[in-house]
Order: C-alpha cells, then structure tokens, then sequence
C-alpha cells in the first residue's frame, strides 16, 4: 500500500456479486464438451444433435 | 500493476469525494485519510477528468515520484475510487503490454467501475463482462464450422440461445440483489471489477442483507430453470433442461462462503452468533 493514503479500516468493501467467471466456465465446457464427445462418439463426421434423456439417464448423438 | 496509458483519462468515481484530506465514500460511509498533497491534486478529480500524462506531471509538482503515484492510483483503484476511460487508439499498445507483463509474470490489475443502480446500467456493465464471452463464441463457431464436429446450425442456434438466457439470468441475479436494498437503493453503487460484478452498499439491517443475498442467486436460478425448461418444451429438445441445471447450479454456488453472496450470509451468521 502507498504512504499517501491510509484506508479507514471500519470500511466494508464487500460486494453482493454473482460469480460470471464461474457461469462463463459453465458456458464453455458445456459447448466444448458437446463438441469434444460428438468427435468421440461419431468419428470425424461429427453430430447433427444431441439427445439428452434424463429419465433414463443417457445422451444421444445423432451422427451425420 | 495497474496499467495506465499517458492519454487515458481519470477521475473520481461515483460516490467519492474529498473534504479537506479525508477521501469520503459515502456508498459505505468510508473515509480514507489521505497525504496532503495527493489530495490536493485528486480534489481536481472531482466532476473533471485528467489525462493520466498530465496527473503524474501534477505528482512531480508536489514532489511525489512516479512509483509512488502509481501507487497510489493502483491503491485508489482497489477501493473502485477512480473512474478510468482507456484510450480507445491505445488498443494494440495495452494488449502488447498485456503481453509482455503477462510473459515476465506480472499480474495486471483489473480496473474498477463504478455506476448507479438501475436496470439500464446493470444491463449495460454486464455487457462488458460478457464481450470476452461473445468472443469466444465467434470463435468456437469459425472452429466447429472448420471441424465439423457438430451441425453448425444446432451449434449455432443453441450456443446463441444459451449466451442469451445467461445474460437474461446474470441480469436477474444482480437486478434482484438492487430490488431486495429497497429504500436503501440510492445510496449503492455498481462494481465491475474483470469478471467480477457486484453491488455494494451501505449497511444494512440483517434481514435486509440476508433476503438481498438469497435472492439474487435464487432468482437467477429459477430464471435460468424456467427459460430452459420452456425451450426444452417448445423446441422439443432434453439439452435444454441440462443447460438450465448447470447454469442454476452455477447461480446457487454464489451461495458458497468463498464467494460475495454466500461471504455476507457466513459473515451475518457468524455475527449472530456472536451477539448470542
């Protein structure tokens, strides 16, 4: 800290913040996953879409 | 090490004063002491901006070398205390220096923003915060058009939507955080910090802290819930509910103590405690 000013220490700088970083993580492994497992299932033709079913608990890569 | 360019221009941020030598935030009701000669020259700063060339020319008049005004500023900046507007023709030059610091292993310091509370300018800092993330999508898509991994129009079409109901629920989250200050609303301020976006206030009553910080990442969640789970259903596609799960989680983790919302509820709890 610099000598020319002295912070009043009874301050409370914390913030209500949400966590982007985080969110943004979230945003990019989800694409990147995606991505990444249509390569890993469908070969080097890649998907069409994906089929997500929670019910029973499995994903399904259309290929093309 | 806070990064300034000569033409950037600065000047006191929103909520900051100088009465005599004491630095009044009177958004938390703080007041930093400060030498009496760079008070004398951050008092210019108040409703002016100074291109950064001519502050430091200013620091030498009063005998206060550059480091230690650099100190100062970088010490300013942690408190959000300076508004700063980079100099839009510098661009090249700060990614060069970005770089270079990046490469000797120099941390940059984020600068600090600070803005009234409403809808339009939540809306408008949590578009700078997201800008890095339109970058990677433009970028994610020239790559999936090159790999061909996925259809790019379903990567297109999702991808866009996801980035959009993000934005929708950041925007809920924090907007709700403002809504909960109630009366208490006027005198908050908008922190944008690098990836970090925040509200801050003056104290609060504990009920009032407590229901501001719960709801900003439940509103988030439930916002991100029923905006995916209505895509899911209109579009007739389960990938949604899983976007919407990972982004909810994503919200509720602001609960956690390691982050803002979840820091305050620890620290209103603990004092509680202690008051017991």
């Amino acid at each position: 800290m610099s000598g020319l000013i002295t912070f009043d220490s009874s301050a409370q700088y914390a913030t209500k913040e949400v966590v982007v970083l985080v969110v943004a993580a979230a945003f990019v492994i989800a694409l990147a996953g995606i991505a990444a497992a249509a390569y890993v299932i469908c070969g080097w033709k890649g998907a069409q879409s994906v089929i997500m079913d929670f019910i029973h608990g499995k994903a399904t890569f259309v290929c093309k | 090490m806070l990064l300034l360019n000569s033409r950037d221009t600065l000047s006191l941020s929103y909520g900051y004063t100088i009465e005599s030598t004491v630095l009044v935030d009177s958004m938390v009701g703080a007041r930093h002491q400060l030498d009496v000669r760079a008070a004398n020259i951050l008092i210019c700063l108040i409703d002016h901006t100074m291109p950064f060339e001519d502050l430091i020319v200013r620091f030498k008049q009063k005998n206060i070398d550059k480091d230690e005004a650099l100190q100062l500023l970088s010490d300013l900046n942690t408190i959000g205390a300076l508004k700063i507007k980079r100099d839009r023709h510098t661009f090249i030059e700060q990614i060069i220096q970005r770089v270079r610091a990046g490469l000797m292993g120099i941390k940059i310091t984020a600068i600090s923003h600070r803005s009234e509370v409403n809808l339009l300018l939540i809306t408008r800092e949590l578009g700078y915060v997201v800008v890095p993330l339109v970058y990677f999508w433009i970028l994610s898509l020239a790559a999936i058009l090159l790999a061909g991994s996925l259809s790019i129009t379903y990567y297109a079409t999702c991808s866009f939507i996801t980035l959009v109901v993000l934005f929708i629920s950041l925007l809920g989250h924090e907007y709700s955080h403002a809504i909960a200050l109630g009366r208490e609303r006027p005198r908050s301020v908008i922190v944008r910090n690098g990836w970090r976006i925040g509200i801050l206030h003056t104290p609060l009553t504990w009920q009032v802290e407590l229901l501001s910080s719960l709801l900003g990442p439940i509103v988030g969640a439930v916002i991100v819930l029923s905006l995916t789970f209505l895509l899911g259903w209109v579009l007739d596609d389960t990938i949604w509910i899983s976007i919407g799960l990972l982004f909810a989680f994503c919200h509720l983790a602001s609960l956690i103590p390691s982050f803002g919302d979840g820091w305050t509820i620890f620290k209103l709890l603990s004092k509680r405690e202690v008051m017991r």
